[in-house]
């Protein structure tokens, strides 16, 4: 086929719906970024706003990679490394232009909402590297230790390990680190109290949400491939 | 016009160049509306932070219209609506729930920045919706007044006058209207003093980028023409 043709040529239903995913998929991402510096409660849980908006994330990536492949997959991936910096960069370009007299948002509440930005996102990337580290070190170890038995011990518990220095690091950078280092002003760190709190109740919601996430990809994906008929 | 024969089953180049910047276009969306609230002062006008992704918004859907056709660009709005009312929601939600009292942000300044967000969106749809309607309009009008002579001067005047009323709609919406009916303590509506100011440095500077818009569009559809192998002729 011609690209003339394929210019003149209404998208396939499935076309129109991957972008759509991918659009999601990035909105949520951003939007996680931005508001995970609030701090919610929820019954006797202390958790970040973006807790409710980031599983959502991987339900997402998880559809898209169910649906459109692991290559498709791994490019949003990589969509959504970029747009979060290219986020950082805008946000803190914004942040420090002098503000006009008159704004409808003032300085004080701009400035701290995006100067922790900054912080989230390098917190989330150091986190992600170093806690897939620890799962590879620690499936090996455990390997290991059973001799090559108990698969699913392993994985859960590499996983599990994992995740908890994911919660921790990204918690330490975003809130104690990034506002100790002073780049960007009007913000204060978190206690350590409130640093150990926050991680062990994201940890906490992070398991469980686990278990939720394998209904919600496996609806997901049914609904989706009915819609487009796949 | 087209003289290059490229098969669609190899076009993994084309369609990953696509993928970035359909990327690039909802992050620029999603960014101007969260950082529209911010205005700076530009040539003795206050002009909104947004102006600083807004841009790149326009830059893509006309590149892809111009490279992909006008169906994938009608995709990428299509999709940049859906994603801004998602994300409208999940805002909402975020500044609904309750606030623990370790938080690194405190509710008054939450709700001062996205307390404003769901009158931003509103206020562009309903703008962009109004300026397109009107556009045909004022087109159609001009049409039967000049006797179909005079292409230049219709597309100049309807387009100028529809970017005024999109600009009025949006400034209206997103910082009077929104803030007086969203039942938010910590939002206010600017004074009809700001307002017209903040009116003339958008409307000015939506002129300024419609004229730096076109060469900007020129050379990045050769550019991308040329890396994924399109030949014109």
């Amino acid at each position: 086929m011609l690209l003339e043709q394929f210019r003149t040529q209404q998208p396939s239903l499935s076309e129109r719906v991957y972008v759509i995913l991918v659009g999601l998929f990035l909105g949520v991402l951003l939007l996680t970024n931005i508001i995970t510096s609030k701090y919610i409660t929820v019954g006797h849980l202390t958790l970040t706003a973006g807790a409710i908006t980031y599983p959502f994330t991987f339900s997402l990536l998880d559809i898209i990679s169910e649906l459109y492949g692991k290559s498709s997959a791994k490019m949003v991936i990589w969509m959504g490394l970029l747009a979060s910096l290219f986020m950082t960069f805008i946000t803190y370009l914004a942040n420090v232009i002098p503000i006009y007299d008159y704004s409808p948002v003032p300085q004080a509440a701009f400035q701290l909402v995006f100067g922790f930005t900054p912080g989230i996102v390098l917190g989330s990337m150091v986190a992600y590297l170093i806690a897939q580290f620890i799962d590879v070190y620690l499936f090996e170890l455990t390997r290991r230790i059973t001799k090559g038995k108990y698969l699913w011990l392993r994985n859960n518990i590499s996983t599990l390990v994992g995740q908890l220095f994911d919660t921790a690091i990204f918690a330490g950078i975003a809130w104690v680190i990034w506002p100790l280092i002073g780049l960007t002003q009007g913000i204060e760190p978190i206690s350590c109290h409130t640093w150990y709190q926050i991680t062990i109740n994201e940890y906490m919601f992070k398991v469980i949400f686990t278990f939720f996430n394998i209904p919600l990809v496996y609806i997901g994906v049914y609904l989706v491939k009915r819609y487009i008929k796949a | 016009m087209i003289v290059t024969q490229h098969p669609i089953a190899g076009m993994a180049l084309p369609e990953r160049i696509f993928m970035v910047l359909a990327s690039i276009f909802i992050t620029s969306l999603i960014l101007t509306n969260i950082i529209a609230g911010k205005y700076f002062m530009f040539l003795g006008l206050p002009l909104s932070c947004s102006t600083l992704v807004y841009p790149f918004t326009f830059v893509v859907t006309d590149i892809v219209s111009e490279v992909y056709g006008i169906h994938r660009a009608r995709l990428l709005v299509l999709a940049g609506f859906i994603v801004s009312i998602v994300v409208t929601i999940l805002v909402w939600i975020a500044n609904q729930l309750p606030i623990a009292p370790t938080s690194p942000i405190d509710t008054t300044t939450f709700g001062q920045l996205f307390g404003l967000f769901p009158g931003v969106v509103l206020g562009s749809m309903v703008g962009y919706l109004t300026a397109q309607f009107v556009d045909v309009q004022i087109f159609e009008y001009l049409r039967i007044v000049t006797k179909n002579k005079h292409l230049w001067i219709r597309n100049n005047l309807s387009t100028l006058t529809s970017q005024l009323i999109d600009t009025i709609i949006v400034v209206t919406i997103a910082w009077v209207i929104w803030p007086m009916i969203d039942g938010n303590p910590v939002t206010r509506p600017i004074g009809w003093q700001v307002w017209s100011k903040i009116v003339a440095g958008q409307y000015l500077f939506k002129g300024l980028l419609a004229l730096l818009d076109t060469p900007l569009v020129y050379i990045s559809t050769y550019l991308i023409g040329k890396w994924i192998g399109i030949r014109r002729s």
